[in-house]
């Protein structure tokens, strides 16, 4: 990390702390609690905000508001009996869920919250994030494949063809983004830096949603797919495969996947308002409470698109992302390169 | 009509088998302003709190008592607001089988197909005359319909009507919460 | 439609329907105008039709039902599921059902029941939110009378009494007429055999009677129709 701009320097848990060994458990701890309130709250989110969107009620009967509706569920699964059905791929089966649920937790850590603080200061953090949520993929196919299970394996498939294709202009996308970093940043630290891409906004007091607004829009649509929600969740469309990949797991395997896609939809969010929201950067308030507020709009939009849109036929998903998503970002990352070099 | 009037003066059928009552009526005012989620209790009792609050069913609709049902998830009478309305469509992550409609013969194998899939701990309530008894099929020397669901899953919570209402199925549900919170060992 | 007039169309309607969908959401949230009927809370309105468990109806002149056993209801259900039996009561000449069983679980709701019944004295409840541990649901329809069962033979004696001292009196009368009529016509025909002479006149006046009045029925149905016209 360049030393050379004087009010950038964040902190990560292991200067604070001082000791490595310490600081690590410290900071799996922080994650570990940090996401399971927040996958409770986002539960019980979703279904209160279905619940208005159909002009119902929603949870209101386990606690004040519902608010421990999820906790009894998760009470509930820890104490579902875990089924194996026969003639599954014994690793496969049982790796898959810790496999969906151990790289989200993960890229969590890399997210500055603030321009002080960040748990883990990495200069490749975005190409980190994006790996890591890559090794989603293999985890649902691992699951579908593992399952024995002809629904399981169908999902599985459809996830994988999809996700990959959505990875391109997830990608393109927030390397248009990389570029102006890079333009406007200086070359004293890589565009790739998370904590960089929020700070350069910051400083020059610009959100790249308005550098970059094509950019941000597929961003979007692409990490919708990345995270399997509706419009785009056909790996797990209840109306045809049963329940896709996860069809066969059932108690706390299926509830790490259920985990795992929620925390997904806070790192897509997080790195959505890193790229393009300006991160923690915002009048008044402290930064993490803005980096915060602006991650969880971003979900709460998330959530009305779901309950808004209906599922997409796969052929309209692959078209949509092969025919329009691709050709726009490849466009828009010449269109920027050819801005940068001209300007 | 009845003579067990409640508080709130609705009426109940006078039955034949008075055994039929619940042992402690779940739609009381003493049930619903006290919802006992946050009372301490040791572990067993809070599973079954968790266990008793969310209860989900599986998609899973057999005949015209199916509709009703629908309803009872839908807009109108909302079962999520007891966190009844997870209606889950793999039978590994369901903890109730809402039977609701005719079970014909052809049905039944695999309707215990799917009570097998289910994992423990789980319930199953039958809504309709049909899932009862075998309700309006029930005839002498009749080859096509199960006679109650009872003989192919062990039934928990029994729903008359033909079909019942929404409300009749909300009822089941919490009489079941009440069934799940005392705390009875279930097996298969 | 061209590639980008395509994807304009779309980001509309996608737009236009995240608008539907908000305004829903808004509407719920601060307007709260949820539609959700809070049911253990708040009690249905149930329509007028609405149908149930059959029960028996209570009238207000016996302060019971007024089954009187006769079965059809039992004969016509196509589910079997109606049991009733009965017989003569002392003191009463109407018969009166003992005991009236109806099985919900096997009840279609179809209605024949009503309306085969001779007394109408079935009707639907209104009980909507049965639920219970047990798949027994046999509903006893007789239970809710069998304490006034005394008041209603009473009752129903005195009915019966009343209703004979009537048909007495009526005899009488009738009887009474009947021997008026009879002697009237003795007399006439006594003041007939007295007048023998002047039978030819006799008939004449008869007709002469009846002329006007077959004219005035007449007359009365022309006005009618001129009316209707």
């Amino acid at each position: 990390m360049s030393q050379s701009i004087t009010d950038y320097a964040p902190q990560t848990i292991t200067e604070l702390v001082g000791n490595p060994w310490l600081a690590m458990p410290m900071a799996a701890g922080i994650i570990m609690g940090a996401l399971t309130v927040n996958v409770l709250m986002l539960v019980w989110a979703e279904r209160k905000v279905s619940a208005w969107i159909q002009r119902r009620m929603g949870p209101t009967e386990v606690g004040p508001y519902g608010l421990l509706q999820t906790l009894a569920d998760m009470l509930k699964l820890i104490s579902k009996q875990l089924i194996t059905p026969a003639n599954i791929d014994k690793p496969l089966y049982h790796l898959a869920p810790l496999m969906a649920f151990a790289p989200v937790v993960g890229a969590v850590a890399l997210f500055p919250v603030s321009r002080d603080y960040v748990l883990l200061d990495n200069d490749l953090g975005l190409l980190f994030v994006f790996a890591l949520g890559g090794m989603a993929v293999i985890a649902i196919f691992m699951a579908g494949w593992g399952s024995n299970n002809k629904y399981a394996l169908l999902g599985a498939v459809r996830s994988v063809a999809q996700n990959i294709s959505y990875e391109i202009p997830l990608i393109l996308s927030a390397l248009s983004v990389v570029l102006v970093v890079n333009a406007m940043g200086g070359s004293t630290a890589s565009g790739l830096n998370l904590s960089h891409i929020a700070w350069v906004q910051s400083h020059e007091h610009v959100w790249f949603i308005l550098l970059q607004p094509l950019a941000a829009i597929i961003y979007f649509i692409s990490a919708l797919a990345e995270t399997n929600r509706a419009p785009f969740d056909i790996p797990e469309a209840e109306s045809e495969l049963v329940a896709g990949f996860h069809t066969e797991y059932s108690g706390m395997r299926f509830s790490l996947f259920f985990f795992s896609e929620y925390t997904n939809m806070l790192i897509v969010s997080m790195l959505a308002v890193v790229l393009f929201l300006g991160g923690w950067d915002g009048p008044l308030l402290p930064g993490p409470a803005w980096f915060f507020l602006k991650s969880y709009a971003l979900i709460f939009v998330m959530m009305w698109v779901r309950w808004t849109f209906p599922r997409l036929r796969f052929d309209q998903l692959m078209t949509f992302c092969w025919t329009v998503l691709i050709p726009l970002s490849i466009l828009n990352l010449l269109a920027t390169a050819l801005a940068i070099s001209v300007l | 009509m009845g003579k067990v009037d409640r508080k709130d003066g609705v009426v109940r059928l006078p039955l034949v088998n008075p055994a039929n009552t619940p042992v402690r009526d779940p739609l009381g005012d003493e049930a619903m302003v006290d919802p006992a989620v946050v009372r301490l209790a040791v572990l067993d009792d809070l599973l079954n709190l968790g266990r008793a609050n969310s209860l989900w069913p599986l998609t899973f609709g057999l005949a015209c008592c199916a509709i009703e049902m629908m309803a009872a998830g839908a807009s109108k009478y909302d079962m999520d607001r007891f966190g009844a309305g997870v209606f889950r469509p793999s039978a590994r992550q369901a903890d109730v089988m809402i039977l609701a409609g005719t079970i014909s013969k052809k049905m039944s194998p695999v309707i215990r197909q799917l009570w097998d899939q289910m994992p423990s701990p789980k319930w199953a309530i039958a809504m309709g005359g049909c899932t009862i008894d075998g309700g309006p099929f029930k005839y002498p020397n009749q080859y096509a319909i199960e006679e109650g669901a009872d003989k192919i899953v062990p039934v928990d919570i029994y729903i008359p009507g033909c079909p019942p209402r929404p409300e009749a199925l909300i009822a089941g549900i919490l009489q079941l919460k009440e069934k799940v919170k005392a705390g009875r060992r279930f097996e298969g | 439609m061209g590639y980008f007039a395509k994807l304009f169309s779309g980001s509309k309607s996608l737009v236009s329907g995240m608008g539907v969908t908000l305004k829903e959401l808004v509407g719920t949230t601060a307007q709260h105008k949820a539609v959700t009927l809070q049911y253990p809370k708040e009690k249905p309105v149930l329509a007028p039709a609405y149908r149930s468990a059959i029960k028996l109806i209570r009238f207000e002149e016996t302060n019971s039902h007024d089954c009187v056993a006769c079965k059809a209801c039992e004969r016509i259900c196509p589910s079997f599921c109606i049991k009733l039996d009965g017989g003569k009561v002392e003191g009463i000449k109407k018969k009166r059902v003992q005991t009236f069983e109806m099985d919900f679980a096997l009840c279609s709701l179809c209605g024949l029941c009503l309306d085969v019944c001779p007394t109408a004295t079935l009707e639907y409840s209104k009980a909507y939110d049965e639920a219970g541990y047990n798949r027994d649901w046999r509903v006893d329809l007789v239970a809710e009378f069998r304490d006034y069962e005394e008041e209603f033979i009473r009752k129903q004696r005195a009915i019966e009494e009343a209703a004979a001292a009537e048909k007495a009196l009526k005899a009488e009368q009738a009887k009474a007429a009947k021997e008026k009529a009879a002697k009237a016509k003795a007399a006439k025909e006594a003041a007939a055999k007295d007048a023998a002479p002047k039978d030819d006149a006799a008939p004449k006046a008869a007709k002469e009677d009846a002329a006007p009045k077959d004219a005035s029925g007449a007359n009365d149905g022309h006005t009618d129709a001129e009316d209707k016209s």
